[in-house]
């Protein structure tokens, strides 16, 4: 073919008519023999994911409790032995002390391995593609609870094996009552594992020079004595260092108690408007930037005011530029008690190798003892009856556990008992549509 | 006609007699035989490149389970939801909210700059070593390597503790007197991001650079000066333009990764007016909208096959010119 015919050229050099012709028939011909082949792994959704996820039209609440049907076919019979291991545990990355592993695993002659997951998507992505076989899945949010257990993700639980359950939990997350709790009525999936608030951390010590140079010990007094103690989040004066959670349920839930809306479930497009509209004027006026390093920012000065994890801020001490017994920060949570509060779960997975196994370390880590020195490593508290007061947990306070009190005293808000609960406002399931709106809102807010 | 048909029957009487000559000389292979030697090659793009293309495509037009909320990817295309594609495309051309268009926009200005800043402090450092390196030009190049040796994450952490309010860039120039008092470098600071991925991706940079520049044979040089050239005008006529194929796989490679970068701005900067298309991506995965992000992937692919098809026409009409 001569240049001047003007054939089609790709990259630069020259193809036959036939050969582009050749070249489009192999690719048309390909890629419905490649669909013909992956055909067996998807396709539309069926009346099941349909079905299925109605019931989510009816989310558990407190005022709507929800009781599993629990699969026979799965329910472990009372008194098998444990199986030889490993133990494969599925996990939030250090969300469970190592040297508490290696404790069980000296104790029941097994191995355990840990895996991470980084999302609650993400852990059931893989969970429903079964890439592994895992026994346990900790720190299952209790959003997250209802759908795992229609999923068929989960093994019911063979109380027998569990006895710390009735003995040390609390009876409101279902420690020897059978009502509760509201999210899994008789404990028939899951166990708690840590409970928490979410709430404003701030620095009472030198501001940084180039923004906020005054000494900032007034706050101490003055923050609880504030109307609105949310507001320092969007106070200019802590411009660049103002720094809220990056959740898209955690931030505008804040924003909604700000503002006086407890019900941080809803599903009103209004309100979910404002609050994103309220982060989107954070953003602009204050500079705030979004991020889950709570315990590091803070100690480490690269934010002074911090929307705050309370598990996370009493790990604190641990990120100090240097080791420090410092307590110059402080964790500020509503004294009406209506703030955001919450609580992690613990369940066995129905595809797990070691099921007895699994029921044998779900009541080692109810344990307190086990529970609490989980509590020392990552400041999550356990929602053990024995807490009877927050002091107990406090450095040099009168009650304090001799070999648990790892809380600052500055930090005693940081916490949360039994009572919190009361009035405390959880985020839980939300209707597929709901979600939808709320993941839209933070949508702007992360792209403002 | 007929002298067709008969020179058509010479030349396979040509072509039989060669391949007896070529099977005497133990010289003659099949027809597959050299091609076969690209077999793995194909077998692993198509594996590891066709087939999770083709993943990306499945999920961007899949669907979201609703009790589950993982993104299902449909892989027949007859049943393919464009609802996702579209919304994201609308926003990313500013029509829809929330628009994508300054994060494209962003992307684009920060990558023209760090490769340009890229090529400029490159340059001379290749230059250097290919014409004066002399013995000491392994060491060199090994100098230049050594920030492989460290993680990109530990690099940029470090970076992140240098240019804290308290670190010792803010120290050092407000102990010179340069700043009055310290700058917040990582408060969402375009330049800080700028310099991260120019610290980041500038490695990548000079290795072509020097290949290239190597490559140029001295004699060239000392005939352009023999020829009456000064030194600049060797550089800007000779040098230059022979390692301009250098310059453009360098730009090709150091381009590519900063597009899809989005670690350099959430450790150098992390916050909304610093992020990047590669952010954007992050983010919704972050909120399980992964077929959003899927549809980010491919559009980030058709805008950096302009800069590849652009490589590929330079390098095909360089040879062709050589």
């Amino acid at each position: 073919m001569h240049p001047r015919e003007g054939g089609r050229k790709i990259f630069g050099q020259p193809v036959s008519r036939r050969d582009f012709l050749r070249g489009s028939a192999i690719t048309a011909a390909s890629i419905p023999t490649a669909s013909a082949l992956l055909a067996a792994c998807g396709g539309k959704p069926g009346q099941e994911d349909e079905q299925l996820a109605s019931s989510l039209n009816d989310p558990a609440r407190r005022d709507n409790p929800k009781t599993y049907d629990v699969n026979q076919d799965l329910l472990l019979e009372p008194g098998l032995k444990n199986e030889g291991g490993p133990l494969e545990i599925f996990n939030w990355e250090e969300y469970i002390n190592p040297t508490e592993v290696g404790r069980f695993e000296d104790a029941f002659g097994v191995q355990v391995n840990i895996t991470t997951f980084t999302t609650m998507v993400d852990a059931v992505t893989r969970l429903t593609t079964r890439e592994q076989s895992y026994d346990v899945i900790m720190g299952l949010t209790k959003d997250f609870v209802g759908r795992i257990i229609l999923l068929d993700l989960l093994r019911p639980l063979t109380h027998s094996y569990l006895p710390n359950l009735d003995a040390n939990i609390w009876p409101s997350l279902g420690g020897g009552d059978p009502t509760k709790p509201f999210y899994d009525v008789g404990s028939n999936y899951t166990v708690p594992y840590t409970i928490y608030t979410t709430g404003v951390g701030y620095r009472i010590d030198q501001g940084p020079t180039d923004h906020i140079t005054m000494d900032l010990s007034y706050l101490e007094d003055a923050i609880p004595a504030m109307d609105n103690p949310y507001d320092l989040l969007w106070d200019p004066k802590f411009k660049g260092y103002s720094h809220m959670l990056d959740d898209y349920r955690e931030a505008p839930a804040m924003a909604m108690l700000r503002k006086g809306h407890v019900d941080t479930n809803t599903g009103d497009p209004a309100i979910i408007n404002e609050a994103r509209d309220d982060l989107v004027e954070a953003i602009q006026t204050v500079g705030t930037k979004f991020d889950v390093n709570d315990y590091v920012d803070m100690p480490e000065g690269r934010s002074y005011v911090h929307q705050a994890w309370s598990g996370d801020l009493v790990s604190v001490p641990y990120y100090y530029p240097s080791w420090s017994t410092r307590d110059q920060i402080r964790y500020w949570y509503p004294e009406t008690g209506v703030g955001a509060i919450g609580s992690d779960t613990i369940g066995i997975l129905a595809n797990g190798k070691n099921p007895v196994l699994a029921h044998t370390f779900l009541n080692y880590m109810l344990d307190f003892d086990a529970a609490m020195r989980n509590f020392k490593w990552n400041g999550y508290i356990p929602p053990q009856t024995r807490i009877t007061s927050r002091t107990m947990v406090v450095r040099g306070a009168p009650d304090a556990l001799p070999d648990y009190a790892i809380v600052p005293k500055g930090l005693v808000t940081a916490v949360p008992m039994e009572s919190d609960f009361i009035k405390g406002v959880e985020q839980l399931e939300l209707k597929p549509e709901v979600d939808n709106l709320w993941k839209d809102a933070w949508e702007v807010v992360q792209t403002t | 006609m007929t002298e067709d048909k008969l020179s058509r029957a010479d030349r396979k009487k040509a072509r039989r007699q060669r391949k007896a000559r070529l099977k005497e000389e133990g010289a003659w292979y099949p027809k597959w035989y050299w091609p076969s030697f690209a077999m793995p090659g194909i077998a692993w793009l198509a594996v590891l490149f066709i087939l999770p293309f083709y993943a990306v495509f499945a999920i961007t037009f899949g669907y979201v389970n609703p009790l589950s909320q993982v993104t299902v990817p449909v892989w027949q295309p007859w049943y393919w939801d464009p609802t996702a594609f579209k919304e994201i495309s609308c926003r990313v051309v500013g029509q829809c909210e929330p628009s994508y268009a300054p994060f494209f926009i962003r992307t684009v200005v920060y990558v023209a700059i760090a490769s340009v800043m890229c090529v400029l402090v490159s340059y001379p450092v290749a230059y250097f070593v290919a014409r004066y390196g002399g013995r000491r030009k392994g060491f060199y190049l090994m100098l230049l390597i050594a920030p492989f040796w460290v993680s990109y994450l530990m690099r940029m952490l470090a970076w992140g503790n240098l240019l804290a309010n308290d670190g010792y860039v803010n120290k050092v120039l407000v102990s010179l007197h340069l700043l009055s008092q310290p700058y917040p470098w990582l408060d969402g600071k375009s330049i800080t991001v700028i310099f991260g991925l120019i610290y980041g991706y500038i490695p990548y940079m000079i290795l072509p650079l020097y290949a290239g520049l190597d490559r140029i044979s001295p004699s060239l040089l000392e005939a352009s000066r023999d020829l009456g050239a000064n030194t600049v005008r060797t550089f800007t006529k000779v040098t230059l333009p022979l390692s301009k194929q250098a310059i453009t796989a360098g730009l090709v490679i150091v381009t590519l990764p900063m597009f899809g970068d989005y670690y350099t701005t959430a450790l150098m900067s992390g916050y909304n007016n610093t992020k990047m298309i590669g952010s954007l991506i992050d983010d919704n995965l972050n909120n399980n909208r992964t077929g959003e992000a899927a549809t980010l992937v491919l559009i980030l692919v058709v805008l950096l096959i302009i800069p590849m098809l652009w490589y590929l026409r330079t390098t095909n009409s360089e040879t062709a010119r050589t």
